[in-house]
């Protein structure tokens, strides 16, 4: 069956942006705390129409998008269709499908983050609620290009715990959830550390990234978190209210430019004139085996057990008798289940197909191997999952009811995944995360 | 003469030969050979760190029954305890300080493998029995440190010592062939359709992998090896060919599969069955030759050593066995897998949900082994039903404690066999906390699954 694209268009997204916008403005004033998205329990956002105090940036303006000419502004327009990975299945080419699909990701990313540097500056420049709105949409843009990329997290992307080979840690730069840390956002605003010479060298992962833009546009604090013999604090209370609305600004401007940055390292991951990660991929260079290699690869679908069921429902959830202590993903744009449905159909994008569930994936490894009942099952649960998100209504709105049913309709692929996909009744003889490396007999 | 009498003169004919001394080389070379993969063993341990990882991390620790005493020490101590056992292990290897040194390996050894179920491989259960046996041989009584130091080198052992670790070596294959006599191996390939999966781009041979009868052939061929390689090891006239296909044998195993030191271990191992003195054909210029004099043993241990030894050759036999005493598939409910040599013989993996149930409020809520076990320990619980049941256990204690009151906890599992579709392994109805573990057999564990293995292929 062929399933519904991950990229939004930007029409989608400008839609996506005015709901969530009037969304915002609803709940703006009766939401505090930044631990739970339900209502009466989320932060201060700034309406639509405040466009808040003046201030200027002194660098950057409108309509730059860095060193790239990108030639469009959607990440379709820039990187094309998905790429066509169909094929005769054999593992070196479901590696290089993999690879094909996660530079694709990769050029989307890049392309929504240019945009979202884009549309900060115009804001940064002219503080007006129509610039907000512009700014907050191409958040979400790339907040989407980038919940599918979570789902292919191996090679240079993924954390050195995650892909111990390749990993730098890239991924969390990006997007430092679920360790996030508001007082290091605060802390930034306030000092302006990342104005120094080392740019954003010593800036932490937890203070930076996706979740600090979310922060400057859907916050509009006016105290810190920071403890009060902090350097940060005694700053952030010596700024006036208009120069601490202008150092948001030009913080997430900063910010902006480093994600583009970031993405176009990660671009050059897999450009061929670049790093050229897929030959190494095909090599196997570094993981010492196909088997290996394919062990790292295919933990990206892991995503749902861990990511999605624990951590981002099972908080909510009165299933588990010890919930995960980690904060919402995104806990002031307020978006939680739109990403939940762009990371389980980024489950799709390896497991099924880069191109909209078509091309090689783990599927046809599976129907290679003899597996088709398994491949099958993975259907049913997958298209479960993938109903109880779609039905799911926006997560400060749900009910823990709602929490534990999601929770459970997730959970026969996450079952699936552990029991007849990884580990040691795997038929693909995939092992599991961190299990890798012990003998047998 | 009597037949009673015929009797007590075959079996005192069957004495003398056992304490009939032959030369020491092979034991020396054992001595050796042992020390030194020992030596690696604890080696890699070290630079792997599989110490920190399998045996201090985790939170919780599977135990062994009657052995839930043994308690894992910290992270610096176990660090030490390792480079302990690797300068014991070397020093075994040359004979040094043996009588101590040799007990001590043997004991670090087998308090490594007792501190967590999880970890338990048979080729570590082996090192650990043939260390022992080493450990009350006279296997440092010639070419040796200590030998050196007494100035003394004893250049026989009684027969026994060889026919002792014969036996020991050769049950290990013995039953390793007996493991594969079940359909899923025999009919179906499996599970080494599946293993064999993993190694396809292996350069020149991988791509053979994939042949379609080829999975079958070499499933039948291992059961062949395994049954008969004892036969043609003890027959003087194959030996030399049978230990070349043993080689080639355990080379492709250790290609194949990630299977540690055991090849190389088997390898070593089987040496025991060429004739005492097969060393002095690599080395025998170095050699004293051997001395045919009787030693000088103790009164009370020649009597007593082959009783010693036939129990313990009697317990290596009925230990592999004892599954039969509970019936069913025993690599389904897992009573009497361990110490039973079935080497590869089953991919077996699956999820474990456990639900606890508060009597107090009748809400069931899940609880995640994550935060109790690491990742390898959830893949080894998930299909072995005693680890089940040690964790509902638990888990049952803990929140009992946090929560001032008892709660029930059951256990919904998906296991998958050999590729099959995973079924419940446990009966999700049972509540765990009221079960003892014990050697009665497992009610509460569910028929296996009947159905055919799959026909996996592996895949280029």
């Amino acid at each position: 069956m062929k399933l519904q694209r991950t990229r939004m268009t930007s029409a989608k997204a400008r839609a996506f942006a005015a709901g969530l916008t009037f969304f915002v403005a609803q709940v703006a004033a009766s939401c505090r705390g930044t631990q739970d998205p339900r209502p009466g329990q989320s932060d201060d956002a700034p309406s639509a129409t405040d466009d808040g105090p003046g201030g200027q940036m002194g660098t950057g303006g409108l309509g730059q998008g860095g060193e790239f000419n990108l030639g469009g502004s959607t990440a379709v327009e820039v990187c094309g269709e998905a790429p066509d990975t169909s094929g005769a299945f054999s593992k070196k080419a479901l590696l290089a499908a993999a690879a094909d699909c996660s530079a694709y990701q990769a050029c989307g990313f890049r392309a929504a983050a240019v945009v979202l540097e884009r549309e900060l500056r115009r804001w940064a420049a002219d503080p007006s609620g129509e610039n907000l709105e512009r700014a907050r949409a191409a958040y979400a843009s790339a907040m989407n290009e980038w919940s599918s990329i979570e789902g292919l997290q191996f090679g240079p992307v993924a954390d050195g715990l995650v892909d111990q080979y390749h990993g730098r840690g890239i991924r969390t730069k990006i997007h430092p959830w679920p360790s996030t840390n508001r007082c290091n956002v605060e802390t930034q605003i306030s000092t302006k550390e990342y104005a120094s010479a080392d740019g954003f060298k010593y800036v932490q992962p937890s203070g930076r990234g996706l979740f600090a833009i979310e922060y400057v546009l859907f916050t509009n604090y006016s105290d810190t978190v920071c403890a009060a013999n902090q350097q940060a604090y005694a700053d952030w209370n010596a700024l006036s209210s208009n120069d601490l609305a202008a150092a948001k600004r030009e913080y997430a401007v900063a910010v902006a430019a480093d994600l583009v940055r970031l993405a176009t390292t990660l671009v050059g991951v897999w450009a061929q004139d670049g790093e050229n990660f897929k030959a190494k991929l095909l090599a196997f260079e570094g993981y010492g085996s196909e088997q290996e290699t394919l062990n790292i690869v295919a933990w990206s679908l892991m995503y749902p057990e861990a990511e999605i069921k624990d951590w981002k429902l099972g908080p909510f959830s009165t299933v588990p008798v010890t919930p995960a202590s980690i904060g919402p993903e995104t806990p002031y744009s307020l978006r939680g289940i739109e990403n939940v449905r762009i990371n389980l159909r980024a489950f799709e994008l390896l497991f099924w197909g880069c191109k909209g569930g078509e091309g090689l994936g783990f599927d046809d490894w599976l129907t290679e191997a003899g597996a088709e009942d398994l491949r099958d099952d993975f259907r049913a649960a997958y298209e479960q999952a993938l109903l109880a998100a779609d039905a799911f209504p926006a997560m400060q709105d749900a009910t823990t009811a709602e929490f534990d049913d999601f929770y459970r309709a997730i959970k026969p692929l996450t079952d699936l995944l552990k029991s007849s996909f990884f580990g040691s009744g795997s038929p693909l003889n995939l092992k599991l995360p961190a299990s890798a490396g012990s003998d047998t007999d | 003469m009597t037949p009673t009498e015929s009797k007590r003169s075959s079996g005192s004919a069957f004495l003398r030969r056992l304490l009939e001394p032959v030369d020491v080389a092979w034991l020396v070379a054992l001595r050796f050979l042992l020390g030194v993969l020992l030596a690696v063993s604890m080696q890699r341990f070290l630079a792997y760190g599989w110490i920190d990882e399998f045996l201090v991390r985790p939170a919780f620790h599977f135990k062994y029954w009657g052995f839930a005493w043994v308690q894992p020490l910290g992270s610096s101590a176990m660090q030490a305890l390792f480079y302990a056992l690797l300068v014991l292990s070397l020093a075994v290897a040359v004979g040094a300080f043996f009588r101590a040194t040799a007990p001590l390996l043997a004991l670090g050894l087998s308090y490594v493998q007792l501190i967590d179920v999880s970890t338990y491989l048979n080729h570590y259960y082996l090192a650990a029995l043939l260390l022992w046996l080493l450990a009350v041989s006279p296997a440092h009584q010639a070419w040796s440190v200590d030998a050196w130091r007494n100035g003394q080198n004893v250049t026989t052992a009684p027969r026994g010592w060889q026919w002792l670790f014969r036996v020991q070596v050769g049950v290990v294959y013995f039953f390793a062939g007996l493991g594969k006599l079940q359909l899923d191996w025999l009919q179906d390939a499996q599970p080494l359709r599946i293993w064999l999966g993993q190694s396809t781009a292996l350069p020149l041979i991988g791509p053979l992998l994939t042949a379609e009868g080829l999975p079958l052939v070499l499933s039948w061929c291992g059961l062949l090896f395994d049954t008969t390689i004892v036969g043609w090891l003890s027959w003087k006239r194959t030996r030399p060919y049978a230990y070349f296909v043993l080689l080639v044998f355990h080379l492709f195993t250790r290609l194949l599969f990630d299977i540690g030191m055991f090849p190389f271990i088997m390898s070593a191992a089987a040496l025991v069955f060429f004739s005492s003195s097969w060393p002095r054909a690599l080395v025998g210029r170095w050699l004293e030759p051997a001395n045919r004099e009787k030693q000088p043993r103790a009164g009370w241990l020649r009597r007593l050593g082959p009783w010693l030894g036939a129990v313990y050759c009697a317990l290596q036999v009925v230990l592999p066995l004892r599954h039969f005493a509970y019936g069913g598939n025993v690599l389904w409910h897992e009573q009497g897998m361990r110490l039973s040599w079935r080497v590869m013989v089953r991919a077996k993996g699956g999820s474990t949900t456990f639900l606890v149930r508060d009597p107090q409020t009748g809400i069931e809520q899940e609880v995640s082994t994550r935060a109790y076990l690491t990742p390898l320990q959830q893949n080894e619980m998930a299909g072995q039903p005693d680890l089940i049941l040690q964790m509902a256990h638990a888990i049952g204690a803990d929140i009992a404690r946090r929560r001032g009151h008892t709660v029930e906890v059951r256990a919904e599992t998906r296991v998958s066999l050999n590729g099959r579709r995973a079924v419940p392994l446990i009966d999700p109805t049972i509540d765990l906390t009221q079960v003892r573990d014990g050697l009665a057999l497992y009610s509460w564990v569910l028929p296996a699954p009947t159905q055919r293995a799959p026909h996996t292929r592996p895949v280029l």
